[in-house]
């Protein structure tokens, strides 16, 4: 069965270490990719064209992370993304057409159960 | 004909004797070159008037001789005061001066060399009419220059200077012309029409005069109402407007019509400019009517006739400066407000901010802290032993920012509540830079040039927290060399930590102190482990302590932070 592949666009290492663990175990998963800033994360996007982005909002440079949310989407139409941010977006995360999901990093226990639900993955008991 | 001619000059006595007290008495209430030659010019004409209704027009004693010579002399006198009156306000070129002069001269001392002067009725030598003629030219030309130079003078003038102006001038020009036809009159027992016309003139040339430099209440008030309606539209200009420059551009025009000056101009009192009307490049001071306002001043372009004439334009003004000062307290009660109002909403914005930032910085550890956390409870069997080791260290560090961090917000909120007390002491510099240097562990990486024995009155925790974060600043933003440096600066002592990095961007120097105040997005906690309010409450702690925090940029590169705090004895020292 292949994998459903995603990227981590955050500019915290220790987050995308974080995400690298928390879905390491999950056999359904596969990172393939990171980056820090809006720009990278379109390069990676287009070249690589994930299945979900997890998106945080504060990155390096000047575009944040729901700025960078359409032109992520027009690059790689077929990815889910998932703003995955310390602030509290999720009314700014439900205005923006090009963002499918919000988490709030603090609740980092519902990653995989919020990917399952955007990718329409079986749940694992 | 000739009771006509003496009741006319029986009119023209009282008439020219209260022209006389009216100059004095003005010149009396407020002393000034112009207001002293008009007093000295109608004080000879009302002399010469009296004693000449006094004296004899018949017989020929040396002493009754004596007395119309000096008489005469007198008189021409008269046209030479006014002229100087009117050279108070303008530079007059020389060939008049010296014109007016010479003939004066001529007609002072000439009637001295008669033996014997002519009455009504005798026949007038040839040597007499010549000295009748130059008299009459001394007259004529001394008068026409008071008329054309009173006459210019009052076309750019406020209303009422420019009515008195023209008034003087034609009461001039009627002198003028009544000497030129007393002159032309021949010598007769009884006086004629001739003297009838010239007695009408001269007696219709004193209220002329009078109004001219002394104006009376119900005169004034005609002339002023074209000035009142001007006012009027300032006044209520000035209660439509709402801010102090709408005031100034409201009222400007108005007080600049009002004085009949080209340009006007509105200042605060530190001489700012509030408003400015017309071109003020052709403004020197001298030539400025300025009116005081309760926070600055209201000037206006003036010219040289402006002291003497300008007096009640200058009170429609400062009885405008009046208005304006209610209307300029009315304007910055609204300005302290809407500043009100824009401090509450920026301070609401700001704690807004601060909630969402600092939410975003301490759930960011949590995360970190509890994700691993979960994952290691999760996944022991599947990790590595080198993950695991990752992962502690992570959380490890992770839990020293968060530490860091509460610690900086427990601060910050004591400083934001007024409850840190600085335990202020006398502390010497010197002791606290090693301290601080030796606890980082860079002693030997930074240069300190510190005098030993320079005190400072201050928290020595404090101080050494200040020193620390600029220092720790300098490494983690900045390059070596690293100097920290202390000199004296009048009162105060001044501590500056200077690095040789990048700087600190320009756009970014204003929110440098500012709370989670980063330059360029991401960077931050990220990379160096800062908390983002270091430089915030190193300034609430030098503020708490007396002092004061701030940045300068080091020339070619670089970046300086420097306090300031007082200076003391080194009695004391801990």
């Amino acid at each position: 069965m292949s994998r459903a592949s995603l990227i981590v666009v955050d500019d915290d290492p220790d987050i995308r270490m974080l995400v690298r663990a928390v879905i390491g175990g999950d056999q359904r998963l596969e990172v393939t990719g990171e980056a820090v800033s809006a720009g990278e994360a379109i390069e990676l996007a287009e070249s690589t064209d994930p299945q979900l982005i997890l998106l945080d909002h504060s990155l390096e440079g000047e575009t944040t992370g729901l700025k960078a949310a359409p032109a992520l989407k027009a690059v790689a139409p077929n990815a889910k993304i998932l703003l995955f941010t310390a602030y509290d977006m999720s009314a700014d995360a439900k205005k923006e057409p090009a963002v499918d999901g919000f988490l709030r990093k603090d609740q980092v226990a519902k990653l995989v159960p919020a990917i399952e639900r955007l990718l329409g993955l079986d749940t694992v008991a | 004909v000739k009771s006509t001619v003496d009741v006319l000059n029986q009119v023209e006595v009282v008439v020219y004797v209260v022209l006389a007290i009216v100059a004095v008495a003005r010149w009396q209430t407020r002393r000034g070159q112009a207001r002293a030659w008009m007093a000295a010019t109608f004080v000879v004409l009302a002399s010469v008037i009296v004693v000449a209704q006094l004296l004899p027009t018949t017989g020929h004693s040396s002493e009754l001789e004596t007395s119309r010579k000096i008489l005469i002399a007198a008189l021409v006198l008269f046209p030479y005061l006014l002229y100087r009156f009117t050279a108070t306000f303008h530079q007059i070129p020389r060939w008049v001066e010296w014109s007016g002069g010479v003939l004066t001269l001529a007609s002072v001392i000439g009637v001295f060399f008669f033996r014997h002067l002519p009455v009504n009725g005798e026949a007038r030598p040839a040597g007499y009419t010549i000295y009748i003629a130059i008299v009459v030219a001394q007259w004529v030309f001394l008068m026409g220059v008071v008329s054309i130079q009173l006459w210019r003078g009052g076309r750019d003038q406020p209303r009422i200077s420019r009515n008195r102006m023209h008034t003087l001038s034609l009461a001039a020009f009627g002198m003028g012309v009544a000497i030129a036809l007393a002159g032309a009159t021949p010598s007769r027992t009884n006086p004629g029409v001739a003297e009838v016309v010239t007695a009408l003139i001269v007696l219709a040339i004193g209220p002329l005069f009078l109004l001219g430099f002394a104006p009376p209440q119900f005169v004034l008030a005609a002339w002023r109402r074209a000035d009142e309606i001007e006012l009027r539209q300032a006044t209520s200009g000035l209660i439509a407007a709402n801010t102090e420059a709408e005031i100034g551009e409201t009222l400007l025009p108005h007080v600049a019509r009002i004085m009949g000056a080209q340009s006007a101009i509105m200042t605060d009192s530190r001489g700012d400019v509030i408003a400015a009307f017309g071109h003020q490049e052709a403004m020197p001071s001298p030539q400025r009517v300025t009116i005081p306002l309760e926070r600055g001043w209201l000037s206006v372009q003036a010219n040289p006739y402006t002291p003497y004439f300008g007096r009640e334009a200058e009170e429609l003004m400062a009885a405008l400066a009046d208005y304006t000062d209610i209307a300029l307290r009315r304007a910055r009660l609204a300005e302290g407000e809407r500043q009100l109002a824009e401090d509450l909403r920026q301070a609401n914005e700001t704690m807004r901010d601060f909630v969402a930032v600092a939410s975003h910085d301490l759930r960011t550890p949590v995360a970190i802290i509890k994700g691993f956390s979960n994952t290691m409870v999760g996944q022991w069997e599947r990790l590595t032993d080198e993950d695991k080791l990752d992962y502690l260290a992570t959380i490890g560090r992770q839990s020293d920012h968060l530490s860091r961090l509460v610690d900086d917000l427990l601060t910050m909120s004591r400083l934001d509540a007024d409850a840190v007390r600085p335990d202020v002491r006398s502390v010497r510099v010197d002791d606290v830079v090693r301290e601080t240097l030796r606890d980082l562990g860079i002693e030997s990486r930074v240069e300190a040039s510190v005098p030993e024995d320079l005190c400072v009155n201050a928290d020595r925790e404090h101080l050494v927290r200040i020193i620390r974060n600029y220092v720790e600043n300098a490494f983690k933003y900045g390059l070596p060399p690293v100097r920290v440096t202390a000199q004296e600066a009048g009162r105060n002592v001044e501590i500056r930590v200077i690095d040789h990095g990048p700087g600190v961007p320009h756009d970014f120097r204003d929110r440098l102190f500012q709370r989670f105040s980063r330059a360029g997005r991401g960077r931050g906690s990220r990379d160096t482990g800062s908390t983002g309010l270091g430089l915030s409450i190193v300034k609430g702690l030098a503020t708490a302590g007396g002092g004061e925090a701030w940045f300068e940029s080091v020339e070619p590169t670089g970046a300086c932070f420097a306090v300031r705090l007082p200076k003391t004895t080194s009695s004391g020292v801990r």
